[in-house]
């Protein structure tokens, strides 16, 4: 079974060589024009969010929520499709319709400026300057989309596993030629993308219903799935709809349970084992009840060659699927049964409405990204004890690469499960800090009302000498009393837990 | 010369004209809707119009031709291209081979008016009163 | 301490207590809309009789302090364009010197630093109608968005005709900002750039200028905005103080004071934001800004009296300050009473799921 995503930039081209490499690999070809038009039947403005790229890509707040059902909607659209076995996507963003699901297929489709204007010159009857503008317009919209819609750059080739230029290869001889790659053992899915698929597809259909529903089709949700767990996140102010979320739900088949959690925030929890009777997690806790946040439970176990020994003893049952070669460690990955104490965890969680779902991703850091959804505000990343296996200095090394690798990518504030309680717990530390900057605060209103005749002489002089003092006075005290009174006022907030 | 500008709505589903035409001519326009586009097309062929509008996605013919025609026989004539079905392809190709503006599908009938307002000032013409005085 | 050429007020424990709730409001105001919070502190302090200008360059380097705090978080999230920032502002800076030297030349010219009544007036007066024009505009402008919007559709976020307008100069040559992903001509910059400081360094309200332009002029993304706007207003706030101590305006001891009730305000304000609905905070901030307005309108006469450009009793300047005063806090304290009853909702409601939820799992 597979999965082969083709991104298709070039205007014309790319759609003929996923036709022909499906014909190839006798799968279905399945098209962006075939998701639209479902889509448009379903009932979702695709116009208007399409519509919103051409007047500037600004999203607003209702095609915000509209862009959440598409989205779903596409995901549940390509996953109903690929049950059926294997199958060629292609369009602008096949690539991202799949978060965090491995061994997909993708391919970008590019081709030179020369060939896509004679070929948009030729199909459009447009003559070569409109034609080159429509070029630039249409590029320039389809970069607004990813970005609005997954929140990528559409040309960051790291994105891809292949890119095809049409420019040197013939179309024909190009889907040969990825037909030799498309069965390579790398891009066959394993057991452990296949549950990926599957807990995309349940959270999909089930952001589908939620959608189609009147009762809630106004919100904006976030769902995971997780082997028939439902973890349906809101924000506060649509907790009004929140009761009707399990009765929407209720039919949806494959559905074990269906936890709803309000959401000011989301914090991202990365660890290769979870203990709910840990310290880290009451403190995650602990945080997450002090801002409204949900929790979400992303377990980390190594890829690659790392992960032999500890798959070998874990799972030595495991089937490997056909062509079971170098590149497919993973599939011994039983997430269900070994799950390093994942579920026991977003149980615990959810007892106490802070669930925002679970899941396991094998990867390298690099890939780890490709599985967190970028459109999700996180507030928080906390990163735990992970490569376990490996000795502490190279640990020590890889998880501090991995929190740099993770701020930097997410732009979100990164820390370690050890400096969480310091940093957002109010400790004993903090509490001198307050107390000693509250004395220095003190100090300097004091002086400065009880001097008052003073310190206005001294902003108020008329020598140019003095007046530069002032102004140099002026710049160093005002950020200093900011600095002091600021972090007092902080700490006294997280004091009282109003963050 | 105050004269009321002409416009024709072409869409295949007939309540679009339906509803269209009453909230248009209330602001003072003359308008004629087609739902079959050969009709509207022979129409064309008779009379300019001041300002057409028309679905992109029909039986036979495409809003696209039926802009290419009227652009071929009066280029002065304002094009507002109207569709649920829209993609940023579409609306490219439309507005690049001269269409006025182009419209997603929801849009209430003011949206219209805004844009129509918008034409007939292209045109020359006053615009649309903010009042509408019978 | 009047031999101060009328600059400073004496403070007593009752005016002090109302800087800090003026801080606090403005505090809980600006962590609201994300800017601001000046269109609200500055007015209050001129109605306790701090001349305008020294109003504003006290309030510039609350800003100053303010914002450094702020931008520290956002640098982190990456959300700055720094090509952005650093070509607004020096621009900015340019319009900053402007205004400062133009309000203390109003402020040393008009009406004669120890001539007969008002000292300050003219400057008062301009700073003032500054005020009234700039904001009546922008709180007029949020409310018909915040209408408008409220109805079923309105796709189309707001973009007022002057935005639209210089979008459309495609005048070379061109500068691009990586982070922003955008291109913008120089000239356009240089004239957003010029009017942000402008205005900051007039009556420390350059936000309201600022932000809109880079959304609706640049296309720059919201988060961006924001972002770059913190920093922005950091560096305009240091080079707006240090201009203003330097003319001697800084009333230390209005910084402090502000410092002690906005720094807690932001925190709630922010806070606000997270569960108060779009819509809502634009209604509530617009109307707070038109009553900003109107308040100030009332101190007018008052002014117009001092410069000799009306005939008035003198007798009836302290039943406008009172109003003008009564008017401030009114809205200040019926913006913020909203806001607080908003998140008071919001934090009940989250209680009582997380009952709901415990009680289902456990039982």
């Amino acid at each position: 079974m597979q999965i082969i995503c083709i991104s298709r930039g070039t205007l014309r081209g790319g759609k003929e060589l996923a036709e022909g490499l499906a014909h190839r690999l006798g799968v279905p070809c399945l098209g962006r024009e075939d998701l639209i038009e479902a889509a448009f039947r379903d009932g979702i403005q695709v116009g208007k969010l399409e519509t919103a790229m051409v007047k500037g890509g600004r999203l607003s707040e209702r095609l915000a929520i509209e862009k959440e059902h598409y989205l779903a909607f596409s995901t549940a659209f390509l996953c109903d499709r690929a049950r059926e076995g294997s199958l060629v996507y292609h369009g602008r963003t096949g690539h991202l319709l799949l978060p965090g699901v491995e061994h997909l297929l993708r391919i970008r489709v590019v081709a030179d400026p020369e060939f896509r204007l004679r070929a948009v010159m030729r199909d459009l009857g447009i003559p070569r300057e409109k034609a080159r503008r429509y070029i630039e317009d249409v590029d320039e919209d389809r970069r607004r989309w990813v970005h609005a819609m997954y929140g990528v750059s559409w040309e960051d080739a790291a994105q891809y596993d292949l890119i095809v230029n049409l420019h040197a290869f013939n179309i024909e001889n190009a889907a040969a030629a990825l037909t030799g790659v498309a069965q390579l053992p790398d891009f066959q899915m394993s057991p452990a993308s296949l549950k990926a698929l599957d807990d995309l597809h349940l959270a999909a259909r089930a952001r589908v219903l939620l959608a189609r529903d009147d009762r809630t089709r106004a919100a904006s949700f976030k769902v995971t799935g997780s082997s028939g767990v439902l973890t349906v996140t809101y924000l506060p102010h649509s907790a009004a709809v929140a009761p009707a979320i399990p009765k929407v739900l209720e039919a949806l088949e494959g559905v074990r349970e269906v936890r709803a959690t309000m959401a000011a925030t989301n914090i991202l929890w990365i660890e290769e084992a979870f203990d709910p009777a840990s310290e880290s997690f009451r403190h995650v806790v602990e945080v997450a009840s002090k801002w409204g946040a949900a929790v979400e439970l992303l377990r980390l176990c190594p890829a690659g060659a790392d992960a032999d020994e500890v798959a070998a003893a874990s799972a030595p049952a495991a089937t490997p699927p056909r062509g079971a070669a170098g590149g497919i460690e993973e599939d011994v990955e039983e997430p269900v049964v070994v799950d390093g104490g994942l579920s026991a965890t977003a149980d615990a969680l959810a007892s106490v409405g802070r669930s925002g779902g679970a899941r396991t991703v094998c990867a390298s850091s690099d890939r780890l990204i490709e599985a967190i959804d970028r459109t999700v505000p996180y507030s928080l990343v906390v990163v735990g004890d992970v490569y376990l296996s490996k000795g502490h200095a190279a640990r020590v090394r890889l998880v501090r690469e991995l929190m740099g690798f993770l701020g930097e990518r997410l732009k979100v504030p990164t820390v370690g499960i050890e400096d969480l309680k310091s940093r957002y717990l109010f400790g004993r530390a903090d509490l001198v800090r307050m107390v000693g900057f509250l004395a220095l605060v003190v100090l300097v209103f004091a002086v400065v009302f009880t001097n008052q005749e003073a310190v206005l002489r001294f902003f108020a002089a008329e020598e140019t000498w003095a007046r530069v003092l002032a102004a140099a006075a002026a710049f160093v005290i005002i950020p200093v009393v900011a600095y002091l009174y600021g972090t007092v006022a902080s700490l006294w907030l997280k004091w009282i837990r109003m963050e | 010369m105050n004269r009321p500008l002409s416009v024709l709505i072409l869409d295949d589903e007939p309540i679009v004209g339906k509803r269209l035409k009453p909230a248009v001519e209330k602001v003072g326009f003359e308008v004629e809707t087609f739902e079959d586009p050969a009709q509207a097309l022979r129409r064309l062929g008779e009379r300019d119009f001041d300002i057409v509008v028309t679905d992109v996605r029909m039986e036979e013919v495409s809003g696209i031709q039926v802009l290419e025609h009227v652009l071929s026989r009066s280029r002065r004539t304002k094009v507002i291209i109207i569709t649920g079905y829209a993609t940023v392809e579409v609306a490219r190709e439309a507005l690049v081979k001269g269409a006025f503006e182009f419209l997603a599908k929801p849009f209430k009938p003011s949206d219209l008016r805004a844009v129509m307002d918008r034409a007939a000032r292209a045109l020359g013409h006053p615009g649309i009163p903010k009042t509408p005085e019978e | 301490m009047d031999l101060f050429l009328g600059r400073f007020v004496t403070i007593d424990a009752g005016s002090a207590l109302q800087v800090v709730v003026l801080g606090f409001i403005g505090g809980i105001l600006s962590g609201f809309i994300g800017s601001g919070g000046a269109f609200f502190m500055t007015p209050g302090m001129m109605n306790l009789g701090v001349p305008g200008v020294v109003a504003v360059g006290s309030n510039i380097a609350h800003k100053f302090g303010k914002a450094m705090m702020g931008s520290r978080r956002h640098k982190e999230l990456g959300n700055v364009d720094r090509r952005l920032a650093a070509f607004l502002i020096l621009t900015s800076f340019v319009g900053i010197r402007l205004a400062v030297w133009v309000n203390s030349l109003m402020f040393e010219g008009g009406g004669g630093e120890h001539g007969e009544g008002g000292s300050s007036a003219l400057s008062n007066l301009y700073i003032s109608l500054v005020f009234i024009g700039i904001l009546a505009f922008v709180g007029a402008s949020m409310l018909k968005d915040a209408l408008t919007t409220r109805g079923e559709g309105a796709d189309q976020a707001p973009s007022p005709r002057m935005a639209r307008l210089l979008a459309r100069v495609h005048a070379p040559p061109y500068v691009n900002f990586p982070v922003a992903d955008v291109r913008v001509s120089l000239w356009v910059l240089l004239i957003v750039g010029l009017a942000t400081g402008y205005m900051a360094g007039t009556i420390g309200v350059g936000g309201f200028i600022g932000v809109p332009a880079m959304i609706y002029v640049f296309g720059v993304p919201t988060s961006v905005a924001a972002g770059t706007e913190l920093y922005l207003a950091m560096y305009m706030g240091a080079f707006g103080a240090i201009n203003y101590a330097f003319q001697g305006f800084v009333d230390l001891r209005m910084t402090l004071l502000l410092y002690l009730g906005s720094l807690v305000g932001v925190y709630v304000g922010v806070y606000g934001t997270k569960v108060v609905r779009e819509v809502v905070i634009r209604l509530v901030t617009g109307t707070v800004i038109l009553l900003c307005v109107f308040s100030r309108a009332i101190a007018l006469p008052a002014y117009l009296r001092e410069l000799g450009l009306v005939n008035l009793d003198p007798g009836w300047d302290p039943v406008c300050n009172l109003a003008s005063k009564a008017f401030l806090f009114l809205a200040g304290i019926a913006g913020c009473a909203l806001i607080l009853v908003h998140v008071f909702r919001a934090y009940r409601q989250r209680r009582r799921i997380e009952a709901t939820l415990v009680g289902t799992a456990s039982g």
